[in-house]
């Protein structure tokens, strides 16, 4: 015992005669004699387990510092003016008049070259915006918490906007959600799981729209919190309604660092349809302008235009998964499964111009449509500058269009058939290869074999003959005519591309894109006679084959000048076509330079002027090129000219704009484009019945285009008026007749949306659009106004939507004049207990009943009038868990 | 005596002319996670370079125009760093231009400035014995702590840095962020013709006024106690 309090009674003393202290006072002198008043003065035990001591010198160069005794110090004294003096101390007993004489720095002119060393690692963990800050813990989705972020404007569908600009890419804790799709995931994703939000502005996708026109895009990074990080969470939303409405809406969503899983599930017959073009375009991954034109012309594409319809019955599965076994390797799984069936019926009154016919028709459709959607993605990062992403795409579409239709020009007592069935496959590998060798090149090499297949059958079903005389149909009991579509294409492309960054600001990239296409086209118009037989139509049939070599390599120089970029890029394209037919084989050959320039001026953080011109040339779609006739529906014939050569283009853009958090924005766009020589449909008319066949003639398109967009943002409410104005010079032919034809287009919007806190909050737009062709001498005019208000309210725990939309429309030409009206109005309430995890839905859609819509269209050789039976009241009642 | 002293003033004047610098500084990544932003942003810190000049009186650093490869991981790269505007230092203040709602404020930011813990560990910088301070600041909203090192030279006086830190006992060579290391390049003491350049003229305002600024420019933040 005595021991040990010996032991701890020395071990105290010896610490006190270790930390014992001593003062250290002295003056800070300049070799001028001043007094060096600031000067930093540093003690550095030179023992590792104390800390410096540090003070400045006072306005008389006095300083104090208090030392450990007998430690050997190193002291410095530093200032700016002086070299920094040096000196070794160690201390028994206090020393107080210390002085330190600082020389001068006079003569030191030295360039001194220090070279940096590896980084050192540390987990990243980036702040940006917390959403605490902006909930009030009410918000059920993403959507509503987004809303609150200032500059940020979400519509109905769930497309969200900042400061006017769309976002485009939507994240979650850095990984792409569902394609990095925002509507899918604002509307699904609960409020509370998000954490922090970033909002990246002035996001440029890359190659989308690539060479067409600068997209000034806007990514979201939604971050988890810590709890919700590796979990389950998820909804399901069960409803029913009168009349026989029903939905069901499970979503589930699971993540952790190594697997993430998204699943969404809609099933309803209601008016909501959870997948739409715009998310099929996406979910195809289509990125450059040639990917987009294939996916606009596919089947599924069509039936997901938006068109009214009377009933709907939804089936949708969206899976994804992503696994990330380690840090090299990343799978990711998207599946996605469709089935949708619609009814839509229409009285359509057709004004044919050549002659003056008018038709009446009445049709019934009924479509039907299966999509089975899969992408395999691999990437695997061989080391930290190079990796490799390889792609398998498949997808599937089955389709069915079966319609009804009677007539008053063919004045068919029993209505006649018409379908398209068939289906639409595609197969899809690519290899994408990044290389980055040091700071100043990276190379991108991407190689793909892509495989297209649609077969299809579009037939007519009558009982009289409705056809049109040029189409050689034998008289029978029935008629059944039928038109068979196959094409089948394998493309294969390698592009590769450098990036070289010369220095700071100048950049030169070499790019060299290279696609091979075949594709093989048949098709066949038939008469299924009697005795089950089929009578081919003599000349309506193709048995085409098509290879087309594309290749355009070049480089693009970039260059940072103060505050402008310039970018300009001049590639060398060679284009070859040939085609064999059954009777003949040609060949066509385009070697051409295209220059491009781009230049961004930022003026200063508010306004930015940009230039833009671009050129371009390609071949139209293949199938144009066709000489044998193709039935297009009972009434028109289309034949193909294998005498068609490149298409010519070249596009100017200027634009300005002006830009603030608060206050006035504007933005404007002038754009000029040409096209030549131009490759026109060439129509022969005779009543309800037309051929088409293109042609190219020596002209030019023009295309003039003017767009403003005017905002002021306050904090608390918005006020936007976008205006934009085209004008088309166009030439059409009709019966051999070279006809000039003018189109202009005038869009004038003003909406306003206001956020404030615990009042009724309105989302309005105000919209006037006129369009107006000219054809020769006839004219014809259309005129929409709409008016779409929504009004929300949030009261406690009520949330009251309510929608109403209304519509006029006029039609004006030499002959008709038409009017008509529309109107919608819809309401939804919600009731949600705060922190409850159960939420009642009541909706009623079109309240007021209206059973029609009618809107006029104009083609180059008749207008239509078109009245579609809309969607009918209902009323829905759901109930919604959070998991 | 006092006539003396102030021919002792102004000779000194005349003699002793204040050690002037131009340093550069590159930015090395502390983030080597396997994303696709994360290279792309760590690209982008590569290709940026940032200056500071230096006088007697005060300091301002800049990142240097220059080409991003991508835009969008530019802009992150810009604030994970935060220099998307120059700071001004005095020896005693640290100063950048915040936007709110359109007004331009100059935020003190001196706290990068004060509470520096200098500690005995050394490394070499080149040719440069550099010791190691660490400055931790508290987020007042989160309650996050940042956590900050600087390397600086007690060789090369003047107490400036980049972003606005310093008030060392000499130049700060290497200042290590949660994301990034600014590194010092170049040094270039006693250059030809510098002039330190300032920021614009604007209403002061300390970074807690300029939070809630920012608050109350939102549109349904609450205020917090």
């Amino acid at each position: 015992m005595v021991n040990k309090f010996s032991i701890l009674s020395f071990l105290l003393l010896f610490c006190i005669s270790v930390t014992a202290q001593v003062q250290l006072q002295g003056t800070v002198i300049g070799i001028d004699n001043t007094l060096v008043r600031d000067a930093y003065v540093v003690a550095y035990p030179q023992i590792d387990s104390l800390s410096p001591t540090f003070t400045n010198s006072d306005h008389k160069g006095m300083f104090t510092l208090k030392l450990k005794k007998e430690i050997n110090y190193l002291l410095s004294i530093t200032h700016i003016k002086y070299i920094s003096y040096k000196d070794s101390l160690l201390l028994k007993t206090d020393l107080l008049n210390y002085t330190a004489i600082l020389d001068t720095s006079i003569d030191e002119l030295q360039e001194i070259v220090i070279k940096g060393r590896a980084p050192i690692t540390v987990k990243k963990d980036t702040t940006t915006y917390d959403a605490s800050a902006f909930s009030n813990g009410k918000e059920n989705k993403l959507r509503e918490l987004l809303k609150k972020l200032p500059g940020i404007t979400i519509d109905r569908e769930g497309n969200v906007e900042h400061k006017g600009e769309k976002v485009t890419q939507l994240l979650i804790d850095g990984k792409k959600f569902f394609f990095g799709d925002t509507k899918l995931g604002v509307n699904n994703i609960p409020a509370n799981v998000a954490d922090e939000i970033e909002v990246i502005k002035d996001y440029h996708e890359t190659s989308f729209f690539k060479g067409l026109e600068k997209s000034e895009q806007i990514a979201l990074n939604i971050k988890l919190k810590e709890d919700k990080k590796n979990f389950y969470f998820g909804e399901v939303e069960v409803g029913a309604g009168i009349e026989d409405r029903y939905v069901l809406n499970p979503t589930l969503f699971k993540y952790s660092d190594k697997l993430t899983i998204n699943y969404i599930g809609d099933l309803n017959n209601t008016i909501e349809k959870s997948f739409t073009l715009k998310d099929y375009i996406r979910f195809t991954g289509a990125s450059d302008l040639d990917g987009i034109k294939d996916v606009l012309t596919s089947s599924l594409s069509q039936s997901l235009i938006e068109q009214e319809f009377k009933a709907n019955r939804h089936l949708f599965s969206g899976f994804n998964s992503q696994y990330n076994p380690n840090k090299k390797s990343e799978f990711r799984i998207s599946l996605i499964g469709l089935q949708d069936q619609t009814e839509q019926q229409d009285a359509n009154v057709l004004r044919f111009l050549n002659e003056n016919t008018i038709d009446s028709r009445l049709t019934n459709t009924e479509n039907e449509i299966k999509n089975l959607f899969g992408l395999f993605e691999y990437n695997l990062k061989i080391n930290p500058n190079t990796e490799l992403r390889n792609k398998l795409k498949y997808e599937k579409t089955i389709f069915d269009y079966d319609s009804q239709t009677t007539s008053t020009f063919l004045n068919n007592g029993n209505p006649f058939k018409e379908s398209v069935t068939g289906y639409n496959t595609s197969l899809l590998l690519e290899s994408n290869f990044n290389k980055k060798f040091n700071k100043h090149h990276t190379t991108k090499i991407t190689v793909k074999w892509k495989l297209d297949q649609v077969d299809e059958i579009n037939s007519t079903l009558s009982e009289t003959n409705v056809f049109a005389d040029f189409i050689p149909v034998v008289n029978q009991q029935e008629y059944s005519v039928l038109q068979s579509n196959n094409t089948k294409s394998h493309k294969i492309g390698a592009d590769f591309t450098h990036y070289w960054v010369l220095n700071r600001k100048n950049h030169l990239y070499i790019e060299s894109s290279n696609n091979f296409t075949y594709q093989n086209f048949n098709s066949q118009a038939f008469q299924n006679i009697e005795s089950n037989e089929r009578f081919l139509f003599d000349g309506f049939n193709n048995d085409v084959r098509f290879l087309n070599f594309k290749s355009q390599s070049g480089f693009t120089y970039k260059r940072l000048f103060k505050n402008i970029i310039v970018e300009s890029s001049l590639h060398f394209l060679h284009n070859t076509l040939s085609i064999d037919d059954i009777n003949n084989a040609s060949n066509l050959v385009n070697n051409k330079i295209l220059p491009s320039v781009n230049a961004e001026w930022q003026l200063n953080k508010k306004n930015e002027i940009s230039f833009k011109y671009t050129e371009s040339a390609d071949y139209v779609n293949f199938q144009k090129y066709t000489t044998g006739f193709q039935l297009n529906g009972f009434s028109s014939v289309f034949q193909g000219n294998q005498f068609l050569d490149i298409q010519e283009s070249n596009k100017a853009e200027v634009n300005y704009s002006y830009g603030q958090t608060y206050g006035f924005n504007l933005r404007s766009t002038l754009s000029y484009k040409n096209v030549e020589p131009i490759i026109i449909n060439r129509f022969e008319v005779d009543e309800i019945y037309r051929t088409s066949t293109p042609f190219q003639i020596d002209r030019s398109n023009s295309f003039y285009t003017a767009k403003l967009r005017l905002s002021y943002i306050n904090p608390y409410w918005v006020i936007r008026f976008i205006s934009s104005y085209r004008k088309s010079n166009l030439t059409t032919i009709i019966d051999s007749t070279t006809l000039p034809t003018t189109g202009n287009i005038v869009d004038n919007a003003l909406t306003a949306s206001t956020s404030f806190k615990d009042v009724p909050n309105i989302d309005t737009e105000i919209r006037y659009l006129i369009y107006n062709n000219k054809i020769n001498d006839f004219e014809n005019t259309q005129q929409n106004f709409s008016i779409n208000t929504t009004l929300n309210y949030d009261y406690e725990d009520w949330k009251l939507n309510l929608t109403y939309d209304f519509t006029t429309f006029r039609s004006n030409n030499d002959s008709n004049r038409t009017s008509s009206f529309f109107d919608n109005l819809s309401s939804q309430i919600i009731y949600q207990k705060e922190d409850s995890l159960w939420a009642f839905k009541l909706k009623i859609y079109n309240l007021t009943n209206n059973k029609e819509f009618i809107n006029t269209s104009f083609d180059t050789t008749f207008i239509s009038e078109i009245s579609n039976a809309v969607f009918p009241r209902y009323a829905l009642f759901s109930v919604s868990y959070k998991l | 005596m006092k006539f003396l002293s102030v021919i002792i003033l102004i000779f000194s004047i005349w003699t002793v002319k204040a050690q002037t610098g131009k340093v550069t500084y590159h930015v090395l990544s502390k983030n080597d996670q396997d994303q696709e932003l994360v290279s792309k942003i760590n690209t982008e810190f590569e290709l940026m370079e940032f200056t500071l000049f230096y006088d007697a009186n005060s300091s301002y650093f800049q990142l240097e125009p220059y080409l991003s490869k991508d835009e969008l991981s530019g802009k992150l790269a810009k604030s994970l760093l935060n220099a998307k505007n120059s700071f001004e230092q005095t020896k005693k203040q640290s100063f950048t231009m915040h936007e709110v709602r359109d007004s331009t404020f100059k935020v003190n930011y001196t706290y990068r400035l004060n509470g520096w813990k200098l500690s005995n560990e050394t490394t070499m910088i080149d040719d440069y014995r550099c010791y190691k301070a660490t400055l931790d600041f508290v987020n007042k909203r989160s309650g996050k702590v940042n956590h900050f090192i600087a390397w600086y030279s007690p060789d090369i006086p003047g107490g400036y840095g980049p972003i606005g830190y310093g008030n060392l006992p000499g130049l700060i060579l290497q200042l290590e962020l949660r994301n990034a290391i600014f590194k010092v390049n170049k040094i270039i003491l006693n250059p030809e013709n510098i002039e330190v350049p300032k920021l614009e003229n604007a209403p002061i305002i300390t970074v807690d006024e300029y939070v809630n600024k920012m608050r109350a420019a939102r549109m349904v933040t609450e205020e917090k106690e």
